[in-house]
């Protein structure tokens, strides 16, 4: 006998991985909390993190959207105006450090900077630089605008029951001067970029576990009840500002954020991991789920990624109610999302 | 002068106000209603200049609510109104609340619209006849007052919409007269009482409605917005 003599068939590769189809592969995560019908869920992150909430939505669950689009707007534009893309209409928040930043606002920690940029006559707010396709027509639209999503911000974490948070970034531009983050690059999706004021910086281990200790604890603090689902986006950097070769990049900044993700798992029982990124990335499932780029995670590998999901809840909890369990949307269209992320491709030009 | 109303259930309520003695005060107007209930009016084909029933259940519909005819030829009359066939105008309303850009509210209204019957219906008249198109949303839902609700909200609101929407059909909505409105986006749930179904030729013709609904207004309301309605044209 020796310790593996009792370990369960998924804890081997060739049964579990290897010997069987790609579609078959099964049993990746052991849920810590159930998703039913009533639990509220809040979603944000990376673009992928779009993909959870809508799933949620498409089987009947309760996708906890505290900043809900205007009645009437058809659901194309809702989400040209970034409404149901994330549980508030705070664009894309790709590192912990901007998490970090985001929970500060809501909860009072910080004061919101007062940086705004323009575009001809139009404004542009650089922390949501995408959220108003064609900017804001003055600068107190832009502040009201904002100062609701902080609010509605603060409605996930103080209303929810679970806080679903997607990582995925660890490359970020700060403003060197003030301190304070900005989601994109200056001068990619908005403003100017000033090389004495705007500086790169890559996250390392401790400091995005520190970013999000931080966040669960004031998050814990505001709500004592809000349990946390990490996942890791598994889409690649558009682009690296580091010196290094882009796919190098990518590799180092998803194995932080796994690594971060699986350390909080681990230790807290409130918090939980689910496998998305290790579904669609890792070389058992040989690469079919993402589109020729190699970036973008095809409609299949979504549906598969989401069915995985529901099927672990099932296998762990039983099956949802039946009033939960509508059929899911297949094959969204990957234009459906909303990745601000991609943006840096176009600075590549011909490279 | 010739008006002729077309619209679903909602029409009721002003056919019964104008049935039931209004038409006695304006001896120079001529009313023609032309109704069916929920989106059967959609069903009308535009036919040799008139909207004409193809289907049995709208023909009767039409020919019980204007007295026997089973097509519309708008070119008969002077004025057109179209009325009903939307529904949660008052939650619409709501777009013109704090925290939505400009842009978000102009899009949510003209979303808003394109997807009403209401819309579709005027449009098919459109194409029939140049007169200036009249319309008039379905009631909004009935609620009790609410002295912390803003006013003035729904009238920008109607302006809004027809800056965005009608105008450029050369038609133009017309407002709930503002003593039936509460909270700024509300029916004073007073109108709601004893609102009765359109007739149609069948068998609840004129039933009163459940206690509990809250879309459909009486013949009082009708009275106040048909009156306020004649007196602009």
């Amino acid at each position: 006998m020796t310790p593996y003599s009792s370990q369960p068939a998924k804890a081997f590769w060739k049964s579990s991985v290897s010997d069987r189809s790609m579609f078959d592969i099964a049993d990746l995560w052991d849920p810590k909390f159930q998703i039913l019908p009533e639990t509220k869920v809040a979603t944000y992150g990376s673009c992928f993190a779009q993909h959870i909430g809508r799933a949620l939505q498409d089987r009947g669950l309760n996708w906890h959207r505290s900043e809900a689009a205007p009645a009437g707007l058809k659901p194309e534009n809702a989400r040209r105006f970034n409404y149901d893309v994330f549980s508030s209409r705070t664009g894309n928040i790709y590192t912990t450090s901007l998490l970090r930043q985001w929970t500060n606002w809501a909860l009072g920690v910080e004061t919101v900077p007062g940086e705004i940029w323009t575009h001809g006559d139009r404004f542009i707010d650089p922390f949501r630089p995408r959220v108003e396709p064609d900017g804001f027509e003055s600068k107190a639209e832009l502040l009201a605008t904002r100062q609701k999503t902080i609010e509605s911000f603060r409605a996930s974490i103080e209303r929810s029951d679970v806080f679903v948070f997607t990582l995925g970034l660890t490359e970020r531009w700060v403003n060197s001067k003030h301190g304070y983050e900005y989601p994109m690059c200056p001068g990619t999706a908005g403003g100017n970029f000033d090389a004495s004021l705007h500086k790169f910086d890559n996250l390392d281990f401790a400091r995005v576990r520190e970013d999000l200790s931080h966040v669960i604890q004031m998050m814990r603090k505001a709500n004592p009840y809000l349990k946390f689902l990490l996942t890791v986006s598994p889409v690649p950097l558009a682009a690296t500002a580091t010196e290094e070769h882009v796919l190098v990049s990518t590799t180092y900044s998803k194995s932080v954020l796994r690594a971060v993700a699986g350390q909080f798992a681990a230790e807290r029982s409130v918090i939980d991991y689910f496998p998305s990124y290790e579904i669609i990335s890792n070389p058992a499932f040989r690469g079919g789920f993402y589109e020729p780029d190699l970036r973008n995670v095809h409609g299949l590998g979504v549906d598969f990624v989401m069915d995985s999901f529901f099927a672990c809840q099932a296998s762990k909890f039983g099956p949802l109610p039946k009033m939960a369990t509508q059929k899911p949307a297949r094959n969204r269209k990957r234009e459906d999302l909303v990745c601000e992320e991609e943006l840096l491709a176009a600075f590549g030009g011909q490279k | 002068m010739k008006l002729c109303i077309l619209g679903n259930s909602h029409i009721a309520s002003l056919k019964a106000a104008w049935d039931n003695g209004l038409s006695a005060a304006h001896p120079n107007t001529e009313i023609t209603f032309f109704g069916a209930r929920r989106h059967l009016m959609l069903k009308l084909v535009e036919e040799n200049g008139r909207l004409v029933a193809r289907e049995d259940l709208v023909a009767q519909s039409l020919a019980t609510t204007s007295g026997g005819a089973t097509s519309i030829d708008p070119s008969v009359y002077d004025s057109l109104l179209v009325y009903g066939l939307s529904r949660n105008t008052n939650l619409q309303v709501g777009v013109l609340a704090d925290g939505y850009s400009r842009a978000v509210r102009e899009q949510a209204i003209t979303d808003y619209w394109d997807d009403a019957n209401l819309l579709r219906l005027l449009k098919k008249l459109r194409r029939l006849t140049d007169t200036k198109i009249y319309a008039g949303h379905s009631p909004l839902e009935a609620a009790t007052s609410d002295p912390t609700r803003p006013k003035g909200r729904y009238a920008d609101y109607v302006a809004l919409s027809n800056d965005l929407v009608f105008r450029d059909l050369n038609a133009e909505l017309i407002a709930q007269p503002e003593a039936t409105v509460v909270n700024g986006m509300g029916t004073d749930a007073g109108f709601s009482a004893g609102s009765t179904r359109l007739a149609v030729g069948k068998v609840n013709d004129d039933f009163e409605h459940r206690e509990e609904e809250n879309r459909h207004m009486n013949a009082e309301f009708g009275g106040i917005w048909l009156q306020a309605f004649l007196a602009r044209l």
